[in-house]
């Protein structure tokens, strides 16, 4: 098998082709780095870790002995710069955590390394995930799989083009709006927000930890199902991760049949995204469900819109008390040599932090100050459970909801940065499903006026990630487009 | 809503960060944007839900048992000061 087809497959092709000998793991890995060097230009990549062919070493030693278990046995990974690997450097693609070394791993580092993985190195990303394009990361912007003046899309934007790029056969990022979602439609991979709580945040650097989910990026659907499989489950170290056994989801998402099912759709956001140049690829969307069987469920969500302000007052809110850590003292980076340590605390925070990070810790500080909490909290915690009932009662009219996942089409690099709001409202489609704490995925279907791919978003219901995978399966396999 | 400079400032200041003077032109019309755009949300007239709907469960809460923790000389690695014990700060107190 040669490089380019080696490097295309995904976990569970990848899987069995080590087993039945078609390669070895340390083919397969220099294969991958071969291509991390080809597309190096993209700054999808921030460091390759120096033991990966030690690792894919071992590996084969493991195959050459016939001992196979392991449920990723050689399957090359990156990981968003946000996740701690002990020993290697995190730096959530911030000056501030140049010099970071993680001290311990992950739980879902932990997973993949019991479970045989071998993990290439970090991916870029918008600084500690603030932002929807990777352009905010410390070390430049990450460009688009398909095309170098587009963005990538963020926060994981740099796991997506990893993915999309075949720089390895499946990825981590995270996702706090749609961090994992949006970078996966504009790179035109799978990517999967489980239910809050379903995956370990231990190890993760927290964002917003009510909001916070590990994601797994894959190329196909069934990599992504069998992977949850694998990070999900309740952790002692993740108070808030969820106690319910971990379903079937391989096998489960196979038995979900589209004829018959109700396949909702949200009124209030089409109209929003009537806006968009791209909207008649919804339509499409609908169109193919009802073909295939589906009745389709117009449901409202009154007030949706205001989910994003919802959004941007609680996410500042948690991440300003969350980077407070951040001071210099304990985490790597100092600067200047006051001998104040508020003086220090200051110097540190202010050319540690990178300028959008810095919006949001005021704005945070802006929404908690006294005089200001009963009207921006308070309010924002009122109507994510107002939002939160309405999705209750959308879902129980229909299995899943269909939405869009942004406004299109990748833009272009530099398009949006003018000021924050154009960019937070990209946010739209994908914050909903972080507030109200349900499963939401991104597959890939159609492509926007540029020729660059577009997914479709599916949300599903609390724990109910088997009948997203199966809906986004069946489009995978089904879904023609009219070109 | 427009946010004054003053206003800026004491934010700048609690949140442990600093500009510069001729920053703050900038970052007070970047911040009112934001401002204005969160806003939207102290009009809306919602009607109050019961708040045991959290997104959040922590009913369950496990045994507490003693495990051991990281080492002293692992919390210290990352420390940009420290004398292997703890880390060292500027004098604090007179």
């Amino acid at each position: 098998m040669d490089r380019k087809e080696m490097t295309s497959l995904g976990i569970i092709d990848t899987l069995d082709a080590l087993k039945s000998k078609k390669f070895t793991c340390v083919e397969l890995v220099e294969a991958y780095l071969e291509n991390i060097k080809q597309f190096w230009d993209k700054n999808a990549v921030l460091e390759v870790f120096d033991d990966v062919l030690d690792h894919a070493r071992e590996v084969d030693e493991k195959i050459a002995q016939g001992k196979l278990d392991g449920k990723l046995l050689g399957v090359p990974f990156i990981i968003k710069d946000n996740i701690l690997y002990k020993g290697k450097r995190a730096t959530c693609a911030s000056k501030f955590l140049e010099k970071f070394v993680s001290p311990y791993n992950a739980t879902v580092v932990e997973k993949l390394l019991n479970e045989g993985a071998v993990i290439l190195g970090r991916a870029n990303m918008d600084e500690f995930a603030m932002g929807g394009s990777t352009e905010k990361s410390a070390y430049g912007p990450c460009k688009n799989a398909h095309d170098d003046e587009r963005v990538s899309g963020g926060s994981s934007g740099g796991s997506a083009v990893a993915v999309a790029c075949n720089l390895c056969a499946a990825a981590l990022g995270t996702d706090t709006g749609g961090s994992v979602r949006q970078p996966a439609s504009f790179n035109g991979v799978v990517g999967m927000k489980p239910t809050y709580g379903r995956i370990s945040r231990y190890g993760v650097v927290a964002f917003a930890s009510s909001l916070d989910q590990v994601g797994p990026m894959t190329k196909n659907v069934k990599d992504n199902a069998y992977l949850l499989e694998i990070l999900a489950g309740a952790d002692i170290h993740d108070q808030t991760t969820r106690i319910e056994a971990v379903d079937d989801y391989t096998t489960k998402m196979d038995n979900v049949s589209i004829k018959g099912m109700k396949i909702g759709y949200c009124k209030e956001l089409i109209d929003m995204f009537k806006q968009s140049k791209d909207a008649h690829t919804f339509d499409r969307a609908i169109e193919f469900f009802k073909n295939n069987g589906a009745e389709i469920v117009e449901v409202t969500i009154p007030h949706i819109e205001l989910a994003l302000p919802v959004y941007y007052i609680l996410a500042p809110a948690e991440a300003t008390s969350n980077l407070g850590r951040f001071d210099g003292v304990k985490y790597t980076t100092r600067e200047g040599n006051s001998s104040d340590i508020n003086k220090l605390y200051v110097e540190s925070r202010t050319k540690g932090f990178g300028k959008e990070v810095k919006r949001r810790i005021l704005l945070g500080n802006y929404v908690l100050s006294s005089g200001f909490f009963d009207a921006f909290y308070q309010k924002a915690q009122k109507v994510q459970r107002y939002l939160t009932y309405r999705f209750e009662d959308a879902l129980s009219q229909c299995d899943v909801l269909l939405m869009p996942v942004a406004y299109g089409e990748a833009f272009k690099i530099g398009e949006k940065t003018s000021d924050p709001v154009t960019m937070y409202l990209e946010d739209m489609f994908t914050v909903p499903s972080n507030l109200v704490g349900i499963p939401s995925l991104s597959v890939p279907y159609e492509v926007g006026s540029n020729g660059l791919p577009i997914g479709l978003q599916i949300l599903g219901r609390k724990l109910d990630e088997s009948t997203m995978y199966g809906v986004a399966q069946f489009v995978e396999k089904n879904y023609k487009r009219i070109d | 809503m427009e946010i004054s400079h003053e206003e800026i400032k004491k934010l700048v200041e609690l949140s442990a960060l600093e500009y510069a003077d001729e920053d703050y032109d900038a970052l007070a019309k970047d911040f009112s944007q934001v401002v204005a755009f969160v806003e939207q949300l102290v009009e809306a007239d919602i009607p109050e839900q019961s708040p045991t709907a959290r997104v959040v469960s922590v009913d369950e809460l496990r045994e507490d048992e003693v495990v051991p923790s990281m080492s002293q000389a692992e919390i210290l690695a990352n420390a940009p000061e420290q004398n292997g014990q703890a880390f060292v700060v500027p004098k604090v107190v007179e």
